[in-house]
Formats: structure tokens, C-alpha cells, sequence
């Protein structure tokens, strides 16, 4: 590959103002965030792997291959949905973030979060049956095959269900992963630990339907045009391996982390 | 009370979706017209491009306003699919008959560098040289059209020869909307129906 090639690699092959917006601001805040408050190197690291991963699945030419061939669209879903969350999750970003705004920003973020409504909508949100169902949920909704087919055909729903991901995934995998002092998210390290075992089997099991399913479901892929050239149903296994395989794999290292964390607390005593 | 009023809000949350799809569903039957081919009214943008023609002229999306539009993407050193669909358009345009006028068929090339407009002109002179055009241009312009309609246009890994592309053909109205799909499987007289409909209504 040449240099130029290179270069191209790094163009969106659908550019979204909000995502780039989104993460130069969110890029800007932690790293004024950082000078002000102090932030230890290993969270930093992770929040820097995460954010820089959702960028490079949204906005880059690998967007391309993840409209035009099933299983690099479950990649993408897995970065969105599982591993750039759970990364960011782990860095803990928000005391950062909130240190690297503007005083009358925090002031307006500190008003808005504790807002009536937007307290409510968080309590439901954080509420661990409701968590757990909207994670696959979600996962469930955008596989359906006739929606799946129009949101990979109309942009507005495709950029919905990025969105929707990313965000869901963010709420879950901060919620599961953090043992927060305040409500409405301070829940125990057991239910937490049960939450992301109780998203494995039903990923296991969409892995497994679309794995085994004799017959093309997602037709758009073909119809579109396929980017390697695969047949559809080598096509669809691989997918249904990605959802089986390392997106149940997210749940048990959260499950390792948080047991971890519970040990190394416990034992002075 | 305020987790009581969590769960009143899921709950609306919940049943204001549902009554959505609900309206939803009630109002796409409540229109009453069913096309054959599967409709995606409302889900692709408007017909747009700027492109070279087969005859060396520069030609837009205005250059058809007012008739039906069936693009296709696709190259002329395609085996497989291209021919099927050329010879099934043509196919189709001989039997729509005095219809056949309101209908324009695009062949948008995803291979400009050997699609020259030459090439393009003799390759359509084989199905239907009254109808039917040939496109090609810049690889911007044609980057732009191929990613409106989400259409693939890149060579496929480990064949140096075969290029990727979309196997549907889309259907526009004589507003330039995209409207209708068409999947390789889907019957000569579901098309023919369909055209013939959406010639009509507009007249």
C-alpha cells in the first residue's frame, strides 16, 4: 500500500459532522479534563483505545465494508456496542470530562443531569431488568431481517442505529462496570455481575440462530453488492460466530474485572 | 416516588412506541395500494447526479424528470449479472410497447476507467440503444451517486477482474423518488405491473 493509499484509508466514507463533533469535543474536554485534575496513566489509556476504536469503525473506510458484507457489520456492532464502551467504561472519564468544561458548561451539564426528567429517565435506564433488556434488545430490534434491511438501506435509520448502540452501550457497560457511591447506580457487585451474565446466553443464541439458519436472511448484503466477494451464507455464519463468540467474551472479562476488584477491596480485612 | 414514576415513564415510553408502529401499520393500510415489487418509498434520497452519457454529452438527473427512471450499476466487462439484467430490461421495454416511452433505463458503470462513453454506446447498441443510456464520469461524481443508493463499486478481494456491485435495480418516478426494488428473483410481469402503474398514476 502506498502512502496515499494509506491516507484514503482515513477519509468516512460517510461523514457524519455530529460523530466527528461529538468526538474532537469529547477528545478536547478529557484532555483539558486531564491538566486540571490529575488522571492515572491505566484509565487513560483506556478511554483513549476506546474513543480513538468508535472513531475508526464510524468514520473511516472501514465503514464501507461494514455496509457492503454481514460479518464486518457485526464487527462494527461489536466495536459501537461492546469493546469501545467497555473501554471507555473502564477509563472513567466522567470526573475528567466535567474538570475539562468551561465553569458555566459544568453549571449547565450539573443542572441539566439533575433535572426531574432527565433523573427520571436515568433511574429507569439504570434500573438492572430494564438495562439488560434494552442491551439485547437492541441487538434483537436492528437484526430483525425485514428492519435490518432498511436501516442498512435508509442513512437516517443507519445512523439511528449506530447512535443507539453506542449510547446503549455506554449506559450498560458504565453501569456494570463501575461501582459508583451515588443512586441511582449504585448496585452490587453481585447484581452487576449477574446483569452481564444475563446478556450471554441471549447473545449465544441469536449467534448460534444465525450461525445455523440454512438460508440467507439479510439479503441487502447482496443485493447491494458484497465487498469480498463471499457467498452469502459464509457471509452470515461469520457474523453469527462474531455475536456467539467475543461479543458473550465482552460479558465474562467484565464478570473477571469486577470479581477482581471485589478481592483486591476485601482483602486488608 | 420517584422510582414509582420511573416505572410510569417506562411504561409510557413503552406504549407511546407501540402506538406508533401501530399508527404506523394502520396508515400504510389504509392506503390501500400495494406495489409487487418491494416498496421503499421515503428510505433512498432523490434522484441526483451529474454524469457523461454515452454519447460524450454531460447529463443530470433534469435530463429525465418526467419519466420513469430504472438505474442499474454495473460494467461491461460484468459476466454474470449485467448481461441478465440488460437483456431482461430490454426484454421488458419490448413488451411494455407504447409505454416503453415513459420509461429511461440507467446504466451507471462502476468501471470508468474501461467504460469509456465509446464503450458504454456499443455495449447498450446490444439491448436497447432507444432507451437505454450508459453512464459514466469522474470517479468523484460516480463515488457520489453509487454511495446515494448504497451500492457497492470496489474490486473484490483476490479477483482482479470482477468488481463488486449492487444486483437490484431501483426504480424512480417521474418526480426522480426512489420508489420500487428490484430483486434479481422478481418476476418480468411483476415489473411490467408495476411500470405500468406508476406510468399511469402519473398521467
Amino acid at each position: 500500500m502506498t502512502q496515499v493509499d494509506m491516507l484514503k484509508w482515513f477519509i468516512p466514507w460517510e461523514p457524519s459532522v455530529t460523530v466527528i463533533a461529538v468526538s474532537v469535543c469529547s477528545a478536547a474536554l478529557y484532555i483539558r479534563g486531564c491538566a486540571r485534575c490529575r488522571q492515572h496513566f491505566i484509565p487513560k489509556i483506556f478511554f483513549w483505545l476506546g474513543l480513538i476504536s468508535l472513531y475508526i469503525v464510524s468514520q473511516t473506510d472501514f465503514d464501507y465494508y461494514a455496509e457492503h458484507e454481514f460479518f464486518m457489520h457485526r464487527i462494527q456492532h461489536v466495536v459501537l456496542h461492546h469493546l469501545g464502551p467497555f473501554l471507555i467504561a473502564l477509563g472513567r472519564p466522567g470526573t475528567a470530562l466535567a474538570a475539562g468544561m468551561p465553569a458555566a458548561w459544568r453549571r449547565c451539564a450539573e443542572k441539566l443531569l439533575r433535572s426531574p426528567p432527565v433523573q427520571i429517565l436515568t433511574g429507569f435506564m439504570n434500573n438492572p431488568v430494564i438495562a439488560v433488556l434494552l442491551f439485547i434488545g437492541l441487538i434483537v430490534f436492528w437484526l430483525i431481517p425485514p428492519i435490518h434491511f432498511i436501516a442498512m438501506l435508509d442513512w437516517r435509520l443507519y445512523r439511528l442505529m449506530n447512535w443507539g448502540m453506542a449510547i446503549n452501550g455506554l449506559m450498560f457497560w458504565n453501569l456494570v462496570l463501575n461501582n459508583y457511591a451515588v443512586r441511582p447506580a449504585n448496585l452490587s457487585p453481585a447484581c452487576r455481575i449477574a446483569m452481564m451474565l444475563a446478556v450471554i446466553p441471549p447473545q449465544i443464541v441469536i449467534g448460534a440462530l444465525l450461525f445455523f439458519t440454512p438460508y440467507e436472511l439479510y439479503p441487502i448484503y447482496s443485493l447491494c453488492g458484497r465487498a469480498f466477494g463471499m457467498s452469502a451464507l459464509a457471509d452470515q455464519q461469520l457474523g453469527g460466530l462474531i455475536l456467539w463468540i467475543p461479543a458473550a467474551m465482552m460479558s465474562v472479562i467484565g464478570v473477571l474485572m469486577v470479581m477482581g476488584k471485589e478481592w483486591m477491596s476485601r482483602k486488608p480485612t | 416516588m420517584a422510582r414509582k414514576l420511573s416505572w410510569l415513564f417506562g411504561i409510557a415510553l413503552i406504549s407511546g412506541f407501540l402506538f406508533m408502529i401501530f399508527i404506523g401499520s394502520a396508515y400504510r393500510m389504509g392506503t390501500g395500494k400495494e406495489w409487487q415489487l418491494m416498496d421503499i418509498a421515503g428510505h433512498l434520497p432523490y434522484l441526483r447526479f451529474s454524469l457523461v452519457a454515452d454519447r460524450g454529452q454531460l447529463v443530470t438527473e433534469k435530463d429525465y424528470r418526467g419519466d420513469v427512471v430504472l438505474l442499474y450499476f454495473g460494467f461491461t466487462k460484468c459476466e454474470d449479472e449485467c448481461p441478465i439484467t440488460m437483456l431482461r430490461l430490454s426484454r421488458i421495454m419490448q413488451r411494455l410497447g407504447q409505454d416503453a416511452e415513459h420509461v429511461r433505463l440507467l446504466f451507471i458503470t462502476v468501471d470508468p476507467e474501461n467504460d469509456t462513453p465509446q464503450v458504454l454506446h456499443q455495449y447498450i447498441a446490444a439491448f436497447d440503444p432507444e432507451h437505454m443510456a450508459g453512464l459514466t464520469g469522474g470517479s468523484r461524481d460516480l463515488e457520489a451517486i453509487v454511495k446515494r443508493y448504497r451500492a457497492a463499486n470496489r474490486p473484490e478481494h483476490g479477483k482482479a477482474d470482477d468488481i463488486s456491485h449492487s444486483n437490484v435495480m431501483y426504480i424512480f418516478d417521474q418526480l426522480g423518488q426512489a420508489r420500487l426494488l428490484v430483486m434479481p428473483d422478481d418476476s418480468d410481469e411483476k415489473i411490467l405491473n408495476d411500470v405500468r402503474r406508476m406510468i399511469h398514476d402519473a398521467s
